[in-house]
Protein backbone atom coordinates (compact mmCIF):
# COMPACT_ATOMS: atom_id res chain seq x y z
CA UNK A 1 0.00 0.00 0.00
CA UNK A 2 2.76 2.64 0.73
CA UNK A 3 4.60 1.58 -1.88
CA UNK A 4 1.32 2.17 -3.92
CA UNK A 5 0.98 5.81 -2.41
CA UNK A 6 4.33 6.66 -3.08
CA UNK A 7 4.25 5.76 -6.92
CA UNK A 8 0.97 7.45 -7.42
CA UNK A 9 2.56 10.70 -5.37
CA UNK A 10 5.92 10.38 -8.43
CA UNK A 11 3.28 9.95 -10.84
CA UNK A 12 1.17 13.22 -9.65
CA UNK A 13 4.63 15.21 -9.77
CA UNK A 14 5.05 14.07 -12.77
CA UNK A 15 1.91 15.08 -14.76
CA UNK A 16 2.25 18.56 -12.61
CA UNK A 17 5.84 18.92 -14.09
CA UNK A 18 5.21 17.62 -17.90
CA UNK A 19 1.69 20.52 -17.87
CA UNK A 20 3.73 23.10 -16.85
CA UNK A 21 6.29 22.38 -19.20
CA UNK A 22 3.52 22.08 -22.10
CA UNK A 23 2.31 25.20 -21.20
CA UNK A 24 5.30 27.10 -20.83
CA UNK A 25 6.16 25.53 -24.70
CA UNK A 26 2.79 26.65 -25.81
CA UNK A 27 3.17 30.29 -24.23
CA UNK A 28 6.55 30.87 -26.81
CA UNK A 29 5.14 29.83 -29.70
CA UNK A 30 1.88 31.63 -29.89
CA UNK A 31 1.88 34.54 -27.56
CA UNK A 32 2.04 36.74 -30.98
CA UNK A 33 -1.77 36.00 -31.28
CA UNK A 34 -3.00 37.62 -27.59
CA UNK A 35 -0.25 40.04 -27.20
CA UNK A 36 -1.44 42.41 -29.71
CA UNK A 37 -5.14 43.60 -28.14
CA UNK A 38 -3.51 45.91 -24.69
CA UNK A 39 -0.99 47.32 -27.14
CA UNK A 40 -3.26 48.24 -29.89
CA UNK A 41 -5.09 51.06 -27.69
CA UNK A 42 -3.28 54.29 -27.44
CA UNK A 43 -2.79 55.58 -23.79
CA UNK A 44 -4.21 58.65 -22.96
CA UNK A 45 -1.76 61.80 -24.00
CA UNK A 46 0.78 59.73 -25.41
CA UNK A 47 0.05 61.42 -28.62
CA UNK A 48 -0.19 64.64 -27.60
CA UNK A 49 1.77 67.14 -30.11
CA UNK A 50 1.57 70.08 -31.37
CA UNK A 51 2.37 71.26 -35.46
CA UNK A 52 3.24 73.85 -37.54
CA UNK A 53 0.27 74.55 -38.59
CA UNK A 54 -0.87 75.05 -35.45
CA UNK A 55 -2.80 72.50 -34.56
CA UNK A 56 -2.96 70.71 -31.34
CA UNK A 57 -3.81 66.75 -30.72
CA UNK A 58 -4.07 64.53 -28.59
CA UNK A 59 -6.53 61.52 -27.21
CA UNK A 60 -7.97 61.68 -24.11
CA UNK A 61 -9.94 58.85 -21.68
CA UNK A 62 -13.01 61.49 -22.04
CA UNK A 63 -14.68 63.75 -24.87
CA UNK A 64 -14.95 67.26 -23.09
CA UNK A 65 -14.58 70.60 -23.82
CA UNK A 66 -10.57 71.35 -24.40
CA UNK A 67 -9.31 74.54 -22.47
CA UNK A 68 -5.54 75.94 -22.52
CA UNK A 69 -3.18 78.29 -21.34
CA UNK A 70 -0.78 80.19 -23.72
CA UNK A 71 2.62 80.84 -23.51
CA UNK A 72 1.65 83.87 -22.24
CA UNK A 73 -0.72 82.62 -19.30
CA UNK A 74 -4.07 83.22 -21.16
CA UNK A 75 -6.81 81.11 -20.54
CA UNK A 76 -8.75 79.65 -24.41
CA UNK A 77 -11.74 77.65 -25.22
CA UNK A 78 -10.07 75.71 -28.31
CA UNK A 79 -12.56 74.52 -31.20
CA UNK A 80 -11.93 71.33 -32.79
CA UNK A 81 -13.39 67.95 -33.67
CA UNK A 82 -13.53 64.62 -31.64
CA UNK A 83 -13.19 61.27 -33.10
CA UNK A 84 -12.65 57.86 -31.01
CA UNK A 85 -11.50 60.02 -28.28
CA UNK A 86 -8.77 61.62 -29.81
CA UNK A 87 -9.22 65.12 -30.55
CA UNK A 88 -7.87 67.45 -33.37
CA UNK A 89 -7.61 71.73 -32.91
CA UNK A 90 -8.90 73.66 -36.06
CA UNK A 91 -5.97 74.87 -38.04
CA UNK A 92 -3.64 78.47 -37.22
CA UNK A 93 -4.51 78.39 -33.62
CA UNK A 94 -1.18 77.78 -31.30
CA UNK A 95 0.42 80.01 -33.57
CA UNK A 96 3.31 81.69 -30.64
CA UNK A 97 5.87 79.48 -29.94
CA UNK A 98 5.89 78.28 -26.12
CA UNK A 99 4.72 76.15 -23.79
CA UNK A 100 0.76 75.43 -23.61
CA UNK A 101 -0.85 74.22 -20.77
CA UNK A 102 -3.73 71.55 -21.80
CA UNK A 103 -6.46 71.84 -18.59
CA UNK A 104 -8.20 68.60 -18.54
CA UNK A 105 -10.49 68.75 -15.16
CA UNK A 106 -9.93 64.63 -14.65
CA UNK A 107 -6.23 63.78 -15.74
CA UNK A 108 -4.92 66.73 -15.07
CA UNK A 109 -2.97 69.40 -16.93
CA UNK A 110 -0.52 68.58 -19.23
CA UNK A 111 2.52 70.56 -21.13
CA UNK A 112 3.49 70.40 -24.60
CA UNK A 113 5.63 72.65 -26.86
CA UNK A 114 3.99 74.46 -30.05
CA UNK A 115 6.76 75.08 -32.57
CA UNK A 116 4.65 78.61 -33.73
CA UNK A 117 2.92 78.61 -36.57
CA UNK A 118 4.71 78.51 -39.71
CA UNK A 119 2.18 77.39 -42.44
CA UNK A 120 -1.29 77.53 -42.97
CA UNK A 121 -4.52 76.39 -45.47
CA UNK A 122 -7.04 79.02 -43.60
CA UNK A 123 -4.95 81.65 -43.57
CA UNK A 124 -3.76 81.12 -47.37
CA UNK A 125 -5.37 83.10 -50.21
CA UNK A 126 -4.95 81.88 -53.56
CA UNK A 127 -6.72 82.95 -56.46
CA UNK A 128 -6.24 82.98 -60.02
CA UNK A 129 -7.00 85.93 -61.98
CA UNK A 130 -5.86 85.32 -65.08
CA UNK A 131 -5.53 82.88 -68.44
CA UNK A 132 -4.76 83.34 -71.62
CA UNK A 133 -2.84 80.75 -74.71
CA UNK A 134 -1.76 82.99 -77.45
CA UNK A 135 0.20 81.08 -79.75
CA UNK A 136 1.22 78.06 -77.80
CA UNK A 137 2.53 80.80 -75.07
CA UNK A 138 0.44 80.76 -71.78
CA UNK A 139 0.39 83.61 -69.43
CA UNK A 140 -1.53 83.44 -66.25
CA UNK A 141 -1.71 85.52 -62.91
CA UNK A 142 -2.40 85.02 -59.81
CA UNK A 143 -2.52 86.30 -56.10
CA UNK A 144 -1.07 83.65 -53.28
CA UNK A 145 -0.43 85.32 -49.98
CA UNK A 146 -0.27 83.78 -46.66
CA UNK A 147 2.52 82.39 -43.82
CA UNK A 148 4.91 79.70 -45.26
CA UNK A 149 3.55 80.23 -48.61
CA UNK A 150 5.77 80.17 -52.12
CA UNK A 151 5.07 80.02 -55.70
CA UNK A 152 7.84 77.06 -56.37
CA UNK A 153 5.10 74.71 -53.55
CA UNK A 154 2.19 75.36 -56.07
CA UNK A 155 0.76 72.34 -58.35
CA UNK A 156 -0.15 73.84 -61.69
CA UNK A 157 -2.61 72.07 -63.97
CA UNK A 158 -3.52 72.99 -67.53
CA UNK A 159 -6.28 70.96 -68.54
CA UNK A 160 -6.43 70.13 -73.08
CA UNK A 161 -9.37 71.45 -74.82
CA UNK A 162 -12.13 68.66 -75.40
CA UNK A 163 -10.11 66.03 -73.32
CA UNK A 164 -9.32 64.55 -69.67
CA UNK A 165 -5.95 64.98 -70.42
CA UNK A 166 -3.77 67.47 -68.31
CA UNK A 167 -0.20 68.96 -68.33
CA UNK A 168 0.88 69.14 -64.89
CA UNK A 169 3.99 70.82 -62.75
CA UNK A 170 4.48 70.18 -59.54
CA UNK A 171 7.53 71.18 -56.99
CA UNK A 172 9.07 67.98 -58.18
CA UNK A 173 8.02 67.18 -61.63
CA UNK A 174 6.90 68.37 -65.02
CA UNK A 175 5.10 67.51 -67.94
CA UNK A 176 7.25 67.32 -70.97
CA UNK A 177 5.12 69.42 -73.15
CA UNK A 178 5.33 71.81 -70.63
CA UNK A 179 8.52 74.36 -71.57
CA UNK A 180 10.31 77.34 -70.11
CA UNK A 181 8.11 77.25 -67.34
CA UNK A 182 8.78 80.32 -65.40
CA UNK A 183 7.14 82.29 -62.27
CA UNK A 184 7.81 86.05 -61.25
CA UNK A 185 6.36 88.30 -59.20
CA UNK A 186 5.27 91.58 -60.29
CA UNK A 187 5.68 94.89 -58.16
CA UNK A 188 1.93 94.72 -57.35
CA UNK A 189 2.62 91.60 -55.63
CA UNK A 190 0.79 89.11 -57.99
CA UNK A 191 2.42 86.52 -59.36
CA UNK A 192 2.78 85.90 -63.70
CA UNK A 193 3.23 82.30 -64.65
CA UNK A 194 4.94 82.14 -68.08
CA UNK A 195 4.93 78.80 -70.31
CA UNK A 196 5.11 77.19 -73.62
CA UNK A 197 2.31 75.11 -74.49
CA UNK A 198 1.24 73.93 -78.05
CA UNK A 199 -2.33 72.24 -77.37
CA UNK A 200 -4.96 73.91 -76.70
CA UNK A 201 -5.79 74.42 -72.81
CA UNK A 202 -9.67 74.78 -71.83
CA UNK A 203 -9.04 75.33 -68.08
CA UNK A 204 -6.34 75.82 -65.16
CA UNK A 205 -5.91 75.47 -61.78
CA UNK A 206 -3.42 76.19 -59.48
CA UNK A 207 -3.23 73.96 -55.50
CA UNK A 208 -1.41 73.35 -52.54
CA UNK A 209 -0.53 70.21 -51.91
CA UNK A 210 -0.60 70.36 -48.44
CA UNK A 211 -4.20 71.63 -48.12
CA UNK A 212 -5.69 69.67 -51.01
CA UNK A 213 -8.70 67.98 -48.18
CA UNK A 214 -11.44 70.39 -45.89
CA UNK A 215 -9.73 73.33 -46.67
CA UNK A 216 -10.47 73.00 -50.44
CA UNK A 217 -7.14 75.59 -50.91
CA UNK A 218 -7.68 75.74 -54.66
CA UNK A 219 -8.25 77.92 -57.73
CA UNK A 220 -9.45 77.37 -61.35
CA UNK A 221 -9.82 79.57 -63.98
CA UNK A 222 -11.07 78.79 -67.81
CA UNK A 223 -8.17 80.16 -70.30
CA UNK A 224 -8.79 82.56 -73.12
CA UNK A 225 -7.37 82.51 -76.59
CA UNK A 226 -7.92 85.73 -77.21
CA UNK A 227 -6.06 89.10 -76.13
CA UNK A 228 -8.88 90.35 -73.53
CA UNK A 229 -8.64 89.71 -70.05
CA UNK A 230 -10.75 87.15 -68.82
CA UNK A 231 -13.71 88.41 -66.66
CA UNK A 232 -13.07 87.45 -62.95
CA UNK A 233 -16.39 85.92 -62.48
CA UNK A 234 -14.87 82.76 -64.47
CA UNK A 235 -12.44 82.44 -61.90
CA UNK A 236 -13.61 79.79 -59.82
CA UNK A 237 -12.56 78.87 -55.77
CA UNK A 238 -12.05 75.66 -54.13
CA UNK A 239 -14.48 76.81 -51.21
CA UNK A 240 -17.40 76.82 -53.23
CA UNK A 241 -16.12 73.45 -55.39
CA UNK A 242 -14.73 71.40 -52.47
CA UNK A 243 -13.67 68.10 -53.49
CA UNK A 244 -15.02 67.25 -56.45
CA UNK A 245 -14.06 70.44 -58.61
CA UNK A 246 -10.05 69.58 -58.70
CA UNK A 247 -9.23 68.63 -62.11
CA UNK A 248 -6.97 65.54 -61.10
CA UNK A 249 -9.06 62.51 -60.15
CA UNK A 250 -6.09 61.94 -57.32
CA UNK A 251 -6.40 64.91 -56.05
CA UNK A 252 -10.47 64.67 -55.57
CA UNK A 253 -10.46 61.13 -54.10
CA UNK A 254 -7.09 62.46 -51.49
CA UNK A 255 -9.36 65.66 -50.61
CA UNK A 256 -12.57 62.93 -50.13
CA UNK A 257 -10.33 60.37 -48.09
CA UNK A 258 -9.69 63.60 -45.75
CA UNK A 259 -12.89 65.05 -44.74
CA UNK A 260 -15.14 64.55 -41.73
CA UNK A 261 -18.16 62.54 -41.97
CA UNK A 262 -20.50 65.40 -42.34
CA UNK A 263 -18.88 67.20 -45.00
CA UNK A 264 -18.35 63.79 -46.94
CA UNK A 265 -22.11 64.19 -47.14
CA UNK A 266 -22.04 67.57 -48.84
CA UNK A 267 -23.65 67.41 -52.59
CA UNK A 268 -20.25 68.87 -54.17
CA UNK A 269 -18.34 66.15 -52.11
CA UNK A 270 -20.48 63.58 -52.45
CA UNK A 271 -20.68 62.91 -56.69
CA UNK A 272 -19.26 59.69 -57.76
CA UNK A 273 -16.57 59.42 -60.12
CA UNK A 274 -18.35 57.41 -62.14
CA UNK A 275 -21.62 59.71 -62.56
CA UNK A 276 -18.83 62.48 -63.46
CA UNK A 277 -17.77 60.92 -66.36
CA UNK A 278 -21.44 60.65 -68.02
CA UNK A 279 -21.71 62.82 -70.99
CA UNK A 280 -25.63 64.14 -70.23
CA UNK A 281 -27.16 65.44 -67.29
CA UNK A 282 -29.68 62.66 -67.44
CA UNK A 283 -27.19 59.56 -66.89
CA UNK A 284 -25.67 61.70 -64.24
CA UNK A 285 -29.30 61.53 -62.53
CA UNK A 286 -29.91 57.93 -63.03
CA UNK A 287 -26.12 57.07 -61.49
CA UNK A 288 -26.61 59.39 -58.45
CA UNK A 289 -30.31 57.71 -57.93
CA UNK A 290 -28.05 54.40 -57.60
CA UNK A 291 -25.14 55.78 -55.96
CA UNK A 292 -27.41 57.45 -53.26
CA UNK A 293 -29.62 54.04 -53.09
CA UNK A 294 -26.82 52.25 -52.01
CA UNK A 295 -25.62 54.25 -49.36
CA UNK A 296 -27.63 52.54 -47.01
CA UNK A 297 -26.16 49.69 -47.56
CA UNK A 298 -22.62 50.73 -45.46
CA UNK A 299 -24.68 50.19 -42.43
CA UNK A 300 -24.83 46.46 -43.10
CA UNK A 301 -21.53 44.59 -41.93
CA UNK A 302 -19.30 43.42 -44.64
CA UNK A 303 -20.41 40.47 -46.77
CA UNK A 304 -23.47 38.36 -47.65
CA UNK A 305 -25.86 41.06 -45.67
CA UNK A 306 -24.31 44.32 -47.62
CA UNK A 307 -24.81 42.39 -51.34
CA UNK A 308 -28.34 41.30 -50.56
CA UNK A 309 -29.28 45.23 -49.59
CA UNK A 310 -27.44 45.78 -53.01
CA UNK A 311 -29.06 43.51 -54.92
CA UNK A 312 -32.39 45.26 -53.66
CA UNK A 313 -31.63 48.49 -54.39
CA UNK A 314 -30.76 47.38 -57.69
CA UNK A 315 -33.81 44.99 -57.75
CA UNK A 316 -31.86 42.32 -59.00
CA UNK A 317 -32.85 38.97 -57.97
CA UNK A 318 -31.17 35.78 -58.44
CA UNK A 319 -29.57 36.20 -62.34
CA UNK A 320 -30.35 32.96 -63.21
CA UNK A 321 -33.81 33.15 -63.05
CA UNK A 322 -34.17 36.36 -63.79
CA UNK A 323 -32.05 35.17 -67.09
CA UNK A 324 -34.60 32.57 -67.71
CA UNK A 325 -37.50 34.44 -67.22
CA UNK A 326 -36.42 37.38 -70.12
CA UNK A 327 -35.67 34.29 -72.00
CA UNK A 328 -39.25 32.92 -72.13
CA UNK A 329 -40.67 36.42 -73.16
CA UNK A 330 -42.00 36.94 -76.60
CA UNK A 331 -38.58 37.97 -78.89
CA UNK A 332 -39.56 41.44 -79.10
CA UNK A 333 -39.48 42.09 -75.13
CA UNK A 334 -36.83 39.29 -74.68
CA UNK A 335 -33.79 41.30 -75.65
CA UNK A 336 -34.76 44.64 -73.75
CA UNK A 337 -35.40 42.06 -70.13
CA UNK A 338 -32.23 40.57 -70.71
CA UNK A 339 -30.47 44.17 -71.35
CA UNK A 340 -31.93 45.64 -67.94
CA UNK A 341 -30.69 42.42 -66.71
CA UNK A 342 -27.14 43.11 -67.79
CA UNK A 343 -27.09 46.80 -66.22
CA UNK A 344 -28.29 45.33 -62.89
CA UNK A 345 -25.63 42.42 -62.42
CA UNK A 346 -22.90 45.39 -63.87
CA UNK A 347 -23.85 47.28 -61.10
CA UNK A 348 -23.66 44.86 -58.82
CA UNK A 349 -20.41 43.64 -59.74
CA UNK A 350 -19.61 47.66 -59.70
CA UNK A 351 -20.48 47.91 -56.12
CA UNK A 352 -17.90 45.11 -55.46
CA UNK A 353 -15.30 47.48 -56.71
CA UNK A 354 -16.84 49.99 -54.64
CA UNK A 355 -16.46 47.89 -51.45
CA UNK A 356 -13.08 47.04 -52.03
CA UNK A 357 -12.13 51.18 -51.49
CA UNK A 358 -14.54 51.11 -48.36
CA UNK A 359 -12.25 48.50 -47.30
CA UNK A 360 -9.04 50.09 -47.57
CA UNK A 361 -10.23 53.07 -46.50
CA UNK A 362 -11.09 50.98 -42.94
CA UNK A 363 -7.33 49.73 -43.26
CA UNK A 364 -6.07 53.36 -43.39
CA UNK A 365 -7.84 53.97 -40.37
CA UNK A 366 -6.35 51.15 -38.52
CA UNK A 367 -2.96 52.80 -39.93
CA UNK A 368 -2.49 49.43 -41.73
CA UNK A 369 -1.68 51.41 -44.87
CA UNK A 370 -0.82 54.81 -46.04
CA UNK A 371 -2.60 57.77 -47.52
CA UNK A 372 -0.86 57.59 -50.71
CA UNK A 373 -1.16 53.43 -50.84
CA UNK A 374 -5.12 54.26 -50.98
CA UNK A 375 -5.54 57.26 -52.31
CA UNK A 376 -3.59 54.87 -55.99
CA UNK A 377 -6.02 52.33 -54.92
CA UNK A 378 -9.48 53.90 -55.15
CA UNK A 379 -8.21 55.68 -58.03
CA UNK A 380 -7.47 52.34 -59.97
CA UNK A 381 -10.98 51.60 -58.70
CA UNK A 382 -12.42 54.16 -59.91
CA UNK A 383 -10.81 54.31 -63.31
CA UNK A 384 -11.53 50.42 -63.42
CA UNK A 385 -15.46 51.23 -63.14
CA UNK A 386 -14.80 53.71 -65.89
CA UNK A 387 -13.39 51.04 -68.33
CA UNK A 388 -16.14 48.71 -67.18
CA UNK A 389 -18.52 50.78 -68.38
CA UNK A 390 -16.66 51.83 -71.40
CA UNK A 391 -15.96 47.75 -72.56
CA UNK A 392 -18.10 46.46 -75.15
CA UNK A 393 -17.22 42.51 -74.74
CA UNK A 394 -17.09 40.34 -71.89
CA UNK A 395 -13.75 39.39 -71.89
CA UNK A 396 -12.70 42.93 -71.54
CA UNK A 397 -15.45 43.23 -68.27
CA UNK A 398 -13.37 40.11 -67.30
CA UNK A 399 -9.83 41.54 -67.84
CA UNK A 400 -10.91 44.62 -65.50
CA UNK A 401 -12.28 42.62 -63.02
CA UNK A 402 -8.75 40.39 -62.91
CA UNK A 403 -6.55 43.72 -63.02
CA UNK A 404 -8.44 44.82 -60.12
CA UNK A 405 -7.88 41.80 -57.98
CA UNK A 406 -4.34 42.47 -58.78
CA UNK A 407 -4.62 45.84 -57.87
CA UNK A 408 -6.15 44.51 -54.25
CA UNK A 409 -4.20 41.59 -53.53
CA UNK A 410 -0.75 44.04 -54.37
CA UNK A 411 -2.36 46.58 -51.66
CA UNK A 412 -2.94 43.94 -49.36
CA UNK A 413 -0.12 42.33 -49.58
CA UNK A 414 1.45 45.56 -48.40
CA UNK A 415 -0.52 45.92 -45.29
CA UNK A 416 0.16 42.26 -44.94
CA UNK A 417 3.91 43.35 -44.48
CA UNK A 418 3.23 46.28 -42.45
CA UNK A 419 1.22 44.32 -39.81
CA UNK A 420 4.15 41.98 -39.96
CA UNK A 421 7.03 44.45 -39.24
CA UNK A 422 5.14 45.90 -36.50
CA UNK A 423 4.24 42.78 -34.48
CA UNK B 1 10.79 -2.41 -2.61
CA UNK B 2 12.97 1.12 -2.27
CA UNK B 3 14.98 0.45 -5.09
CA UNK B 4 11.88 -0.52 -7.13
CA UNK B 5 10.88 2.73 -6.62
CA UNK B 6 13.69 4.61 -7.60
CA UNK B 7 13.56 2.20 -10.56
CA UNK B 8 10.53 3.48 -11.56
CA UNK B 9 11.24 7.24 -10.18
CA UNK B 10 14.63 7.18 -12.94
CA UNK B 11 12.55 5.61 -15.81
CA UNK B 12 10.52 8.07 -15.18
CA UNK B 13 12.80 11.16 -14.91
CA UNK B 14 14.34 10.13 -18.32
CA UNK B 15 11.42 9.89 -19.95
CA UNK B 16 10.26 13.09 -18.61
CA UNK B 17 14.11 14.32 -19.82
CA UNK B 18 13.19 13.30 -23.07
CA UNK B 19 9.57 14.84 -23.52
CA UNK B 20 11.28 18.28 -22.39
CA UNK B 21 13.75 17.88 -25.09
CA UNK B 22 11.14 16.72 -27.79
CA UNK B 23 9.30 20.24 -27.12
CA UNK B 24 12.16 21.75 -27.22
CA UNK B 25 13.05 20.88 -30.87
CA UNK B 26 9.51 21.39 -31.92
CA UNK B 27 9.81 24.92 -30.43
CA UNK B 28 12.49 25.69 -32.82
CA UNK B 29 10.19 24.80 -35.77
CA UNK B 30 7.94 27.84 -35.35
CA UNK B 31 10.54 30.46 -35.73
CA UNK B 32 11.48 28.49 -39.40
CA UNK B 33 8.00 29.15 -39.99
CA UNK B 34 7.90 32.30 -38.81
CA UNK B 35 11.26 33.36 -40.69
CA UNK B 36 9.76 32.28 -44.05
CA UNK B 37 6.10 34.39 -43.30
CA UNK B 38 7.87 37.29 -43.23
CA UNK B 39 8.79 37.04 -46.78
CA UNK B 40 5.94 38.50 -49.33
CA UNK B 41 2.44 36.46 -48.40
CA UNK B 42 1.13 34.68 -51.88
CA UNK B 43 -1.84 35.55 -53.84
CA UNK B 44 -3.61 32.51 -51.95
CA UNK B 45 -2.92 33.79 -48.54
CA UNK B 46 -3.60 37.22 -49.55
CA UNK B 47 -7.07 36.49 -50.37
CA UNK B 48 -7.74 34.04 -47.77
CA UNK B 49 -7.23 36.73 -45.08
CA UNK B 50 -8.69 40.02 -47.41
CA UNK B 51 -11.23 37.99 -49.63
CA UNK B 52 -11.75 40.40 -52.41
CA UNK B 53 -15.06 38.79 -53.56
CA UNK B 54 -14.44 39.31 -57.08
CA UNK B 55 -14.83 35.22 -57.55
CA UNK B 56 -18.61 35.42 -57.66
CA UNK B 57 -18.37 38.71 -60.06
CA UNK B 58 -16.63 36.83 -62.56
CA UNK B 59 -19.42 34.39 -61.93
CA UNK B 60 -21.72 36.79 -62.13
CA UNK B 61 -20.20 38.48 -65.61
CA UNK B 62 -20.32 34.56 -66.89
CA UNK B 63 -24.19 34.74 -65.86
CA UNK B 64 -25.07 37.84 -67.75
CA UNK B 65 -22.52 37.70 -70.27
Amino acid sequence: MDVKKQYLYLLFTLLILLTSVSVIAAGGGGGGGGGSGGSGGISPYSDLKCSDTGILSFTSGAVWGVTIDDPDGNEKIVSGSWRSNKFTSDEALMVKAGKYKVKDPKSGNKTVECPGLAFSCTLMKLQLQECRQLQDKIHTRFVLEGIGTSSEDLDYQFKQQDSSRLFKRSKNSISSDLKDFKITKNSSGTFVLEAELSPAIETMQVSHPRCVGQYYVYSKINCSGEESVAIPEQEQNGQKLKCGGYLDIADRVKCRLQLREEQADEYENFFPEECKARNNSVDQEQCLKVYTAVQECWDFPNGPSRIACVRRQLKLGEILTEKANCNALDAGKRENCNQELREKAYGLIKFRLYNLEEEAEELLEEGKLSEEEVTAFVVRMEESKLAFNKATTKEERRAIILQARKAWIELMKKAMMKTEVEA
Amino acid sequence: MKSQCMKIAMILVVALLLFSGLLIAGCAEPQEVSESSSSEPSDAEVLAQYPDHLDTALEELEMVG
